[in-house]
């Protein structure tokens, strides 16, 4: 606790003012008439205790006592709080004019020095921190001197704003009570002494100077200084009886005291750094009395590299500053000013490359900008969001935004990640509803469906994922799950994007999937006849295409009425498959699929390229997807076989047109025993099917001969002429007894008189059994002679009894 | 500002930060002429770009081991304690943290200095 005595008014010549204790003794013997101002201190200095160094509060100036100390410390603040400033006797001016330059513009929160701190203007600290109260002083290791610690202390606080001073930890025990109290009240001990060395000793010989260095002072206030290194080296060199010899008159011996002079700048102890002096008096006593200018250039040119780490540096910085000594000494060396220029212009280069790579070392600049906005509340730094989603803060980069998504960047420190991503999420939460804003209320543009192959549908925008779709009320109702990275948006912009979501997603399927949605409202409409319903429930949930073979049941007890509901909606029913053709398309492939993986909670299969007709292999539930059958080795296009089937009954109509009678029913089986003979026609038997089509379609002929099987076609006679005959679907399920023709939803027209004409024999087949199977259609057809016709399955039949009543007539 | 009137050698004591060196700039620059020894290179060459700005670069010097500023119309020097000339006659003369003279290596020039100014005062 600062004294309140001790630093309001200023005092005249305040005697019992135990402020001046220290000096004023001395004073007024050394100069009995001088008059002592007192200067008082305008704010308190008090003490606040010990602190981690993780606690330090900001704009704290942490002391330590030697280079190790002061590396450590500001390592360990770069980790916690970003970085902190160097500040050490060792660094030029330059270098460190440039570190406290940092600091004071608050790019760092901490100042790490050395003693040196305790001199020189004033500084913005609030706090000094003590991580050691001992240092060596060039002899031993010793505690700090109370007015030591009062001077390093007296940095906190400035004008009349108060400071603190405290430890890190515990060093040495911490501030003694008494320590506290001085510091705090400015009350030290006096300063018994000066130290003293005769300023004019005589250069008459090597032994006259020597002691009269020595001499003691006369006033008792005055104290023989200790052995400085000046003194050392003169006292080193004297006992080199080389020395001596050349020693031998006066100016000599000057001249010797006077390059003793040079400061040991490299701190190399007085016997190394008495080489340099030696060479220097060599030099000086003899030629022309100049520093060798060959010896200074090659010392510069060694030194002129500002590759290396801090102490490389420093070194360099301490041995060029022994040029700039020598350099400016005009009556050491020849042409001083253009070496001034040279030693100068190199330290300024070294200090500059010191200064940067104690900021390298010692400030991540990213995490004390980060950290500096976190203690400025509401003074926003100005975060960048480049086009390619890097957020820069204040120029730094700290990670990448994708879509909603923040990432921190790599590079950065795993214990910085937290710390990033607060930063990130204060700094974006403007950009963020920025692009909530642009999400709901762009178009559909930005918006696209994800359905990679192995993963769950997604939605993204920009490219970048915003929602996944998952099981909804129906197939085409996808529920649209909004990505978490879209949590830190506030509830109502959630909202807005999920609406607007769902309105991309059900004008998407407008588009690509309308069919699809039709079928599906059909068949929950309740104006819909309960067949069709079953049967448009089975295809909808199928995603649009299925098997003919799956759902020959509930297509064979549909109404003869009810049959156009199904055409209504464009659906192909073909001789294999009931599809509608716009579901086949690419985009709409890809939605189905999604909407399948979303129902079923799956991922999407990977989808057949699009355009193919025919694949060798695949993904067996993308290929169904995409409406491929199995075909023998292969998977074709449901469409294209439809588009085969319709070709291989054209043909079997044509042949059957004009020689032969009619529409032949299909009565498989038998038919196909003695058909042949029943013929009587052309030798051979059957009839060509243009395998153009096939081929072209890239179907080998083993694919052909399987698909126009499973059509109901068998190869008859000699495989080589290629003959082919109906023979009907055999696996048919049972139960086709009505409307055979009318199979074919999408088929050639017929006329509706004939249809109906059709229509009474097959209700006799009505409710048969399966064994019928084979039969069914000779019931219906049994009246017919000519059994060649086509399949009253095919889209054909109706076309041949049109032809036979034609030829009737 | 306390007033420096009568007595020709001025101690001005204090805790730092109390604007100690602040007064010692203003009394140097309202003299005709001076110097004032600093213990860092450093604070010589911050006060001498502060008395630069008031007095101009071409009445400025600056003197340390390293470095010499030294312009020929030079009225006020600023420098390190042991690289200021010692000869000079001015009419100020002012030792920044004088404590120093109880500094061991350093500690008697501050002394010979603070000795030198109040032996020049008195004659």
């Amino acid at each position: 606790m600062s004294s309140p005595t001790g630093c309001c008014a200023p005092r005249p010549r305040g005697n019992d003012d135990p402020r001046l204790g220290q000096h004023q003794g001395l004073v007024r013997s050394l100069a009995p008439e001088a008059e002592i101002i007192t200067r008082p201190r305008f704010s308190t200095l008090s003490y606040a205790g010990t602190a981690k160094l993780s606690r330090l509060p900001k704009r704290s100036a942490i002391v330590a006592f030697s280079a190790e100390e002061v590396y450590a410390i500001a390592e360990m603040l770069r980790r916690f709080s970003g970085g902190a400033a160097v500040v050490m006797g060792a660094l030029s001016p330059k270098t460190r004019n440039s570190q406290v330059a940092m600091f004071e513009a608050g790019e760092v929160d901490y100042l790490v020095a050395t003693d040196a701190i305790g001199m020189g203007l004033n500084l913005d600290v609030n706090h000094v921190a003590f991580a050691s109260l001992q240092k060596f002083d060039g002899r031993r290791l010793r505690r700090l001197t109370i007015s030591e610690m009062a001077q390093i202390a007296g940095r906190a606080g400035r004008h009349q704003q108060d400071g603190s001073f405290g430890t890190v930890g515990l060093p040495q025990g911490g501030f003694t009570p008494e320590e506290i109290a001085s510091i705090e009240g400015h009350h030290f001990p006096p300063l018994p002494t000066l130290f003293w060395r005769n300023p004019t000793p005589r250069f008459d010989t090597l032994d006259r100077l020597i002691a009269d260095l020595g001499q003691p002072p006369s006033q008792p206030m005055l104290r023989p200084a200790p052995e400085a290194v000046d003194i050392a080296v003169l006292k080193h060199l004297a006992g080199d009886m080389e020395v001596r010899m050349h020693a031998g008159d006066p100016e000599a011996v000057e001249r010797l005291w006077d390059v003793c002079g040079l400061p040991d700048f490299e701190q190399l102890g007085a016997e190394h750094h008495s080489r340099t002096v030696l060479k220097l008096w060599q030099w000086r006593t003899s030629g022309d009395g100049m520093v060798d200018p060959d010896w200074f250039a090659r010392r510069l040119a060694r030194f002129d590299d500002i590759e290396g780490d801090i102490d490389q540096l420093a070194s360099r910085i301490a041995a060029v500053r022994t040029l700039c000594f020598i350099a400016q000494r005009g009556d050491w060396i020849a042409g001083g000013a253009g070496w001034t220029e040279q030693t100068q212009a190199l330290e300024s280069r070294l200090s500059d490359a010191l200064h940067a790579a104690l900021a390298q070392r010692f400030v991540d600049r990213r995490l004390a900008l980060l950290l500096r906005d976190a203690g400025q509340r509401g003074a926003a730094l100005p975060v960048a969001v480049g086009a390619d989603g890097t957020v820069a803060v204040d120029g730094e980069a700290i990670g990448t935004l994708k879509g909603f998504q923040f990432k921190v960047d790599p590079v950065a420190k795993a214990s910085d990640h937290r710390m990033l991503l607060a930063a990130a999420e204060k700094h974006l939460r403007a950009e963020l509803a920025r692009r909530a804003t642009a999400l709901a209320e762009g178009d559909d543009s930005a918006l696209s469906l994800m359905a990679e192959p192995g993963t769950a549908p997604r939605l993204a925008w920009h490219g970048h994922v915003i929602a996944a779709l998952a099981r909804g009320p129906t197939l085409v109702q996808p529920a649209i799950q909004i990505d978490p990275s879209l949590r830190r948006l506030e509830p109502g912009q959630v909202q807005a994007i999920a609406e607007r979501l769902q309105r991309f997603v059900a004008d998407q399927l407008a588009r690509h999937a309308a069919p699809l949605a039709a079928m599906g409202e059909a068949a929950g409409d309740l104006f819909t006849p309960p067949r069709v319903r079953a049967l448009l429930a089975a295809l909808t949930d199928n995603a649009g295409t299925i098997s003919r073979a799956t759902v020959e049941e509930q297509l064979n007890m549909l109404a003869q009425e009810e049959r156009p509901q199904l055409r209504k909606l464009g659906l192909t029913i073909g001789s294999l498959d009931i599809f509608h053709p716009l579901l086949l398309k690419p985009e709409a492939v890809r939605w189905r699929a999604a909407l399948i993986a979303a129902q079923q909670g799956g991922q999407v299969p990977a989808l057949p390229p699009h355009g193919a007709v025919l694949q060798k292999n695949g993904s067996q539930a993308g290929l169904a997807i995409a409406g491929f059958r199995r075909c023998a080795s292969g998977w074709l296009r449901i469409d294209m076989a439809e588009k085969l089937a319709r070709q291989a009954h054209a043909a079997r109509m044509q042949a059957a047109a004009p020689p032969t009678s009619p529409v032949a029913g299909g009565d498989e089986h038998h038919h196909d025993d003695h058909g042949e003979d029943e013929a009587h026609s052309a030798p051979p038997p059957g009839f060509v099917i243009d395998p153009a089509l096939a081929t072209s379609l890239g179907l080998d002929e083993e694919t052909r001969r399987a698909l126009l099987g499973s059509f109901g076609f068998r190869s008859v006679g000699d495989p080589l002429l290629q003959r082919w005959r109906w023979s009907g679907l055999r696996k048919a399920p049972d139960k086709r007894p009505r409307r055979k023709k009318d199979r074919k939803g999408a088929a050639a027209p017929r006329s509706a008189s004939e249809g109906a004409a059709r229509r009474p024999p097959v209700k006799q087949a009505k409710g048969k059994g399966g064994k019928q199977v084979k039969l069914h259609t000779d019931a219906a057809r049994s009246p017919r002679p000519d059994r060649r016709g086509p399949s009253p399955n095919s889209p054909f039949a109706g076309l041949a009894a049109m032809l036979a009543d034609a030829r009737k007539d | 500002m306390t007033s420096f009137s009568s007595h020709p050698v001025k101690a001005v004591l204090g805790p730092t930060n109390t604007g100690k060196t602040h007064l010692a700039v203003e009394r140097l620059t309202a003299h005709s002429s001076g110097m004032i020894g600093f213990p860092l290179r450093l604070l010589a060459r911050e006060v001498y770009d502060r008395v630069v700005a008031v007095k101009g670069a071409a009445h400025v010097g600056l003197i340390t081991g390293e470095e010499r500023i030294m312009p020929p119309d030079a009225r006020y020097l600023l420098g390190t304690m042991e690289a200021l000339p010692v000869t000079r006659d001015v009419a100020f003369v002012g030792i920044d943290e004088a404590q120093l003279g109880a500094d061991p290596e350093r500690g008697h020039v501050f002394t010979d200095r603070l000795l030198r100014a109040a032996a020049a005062r008195k004659r």
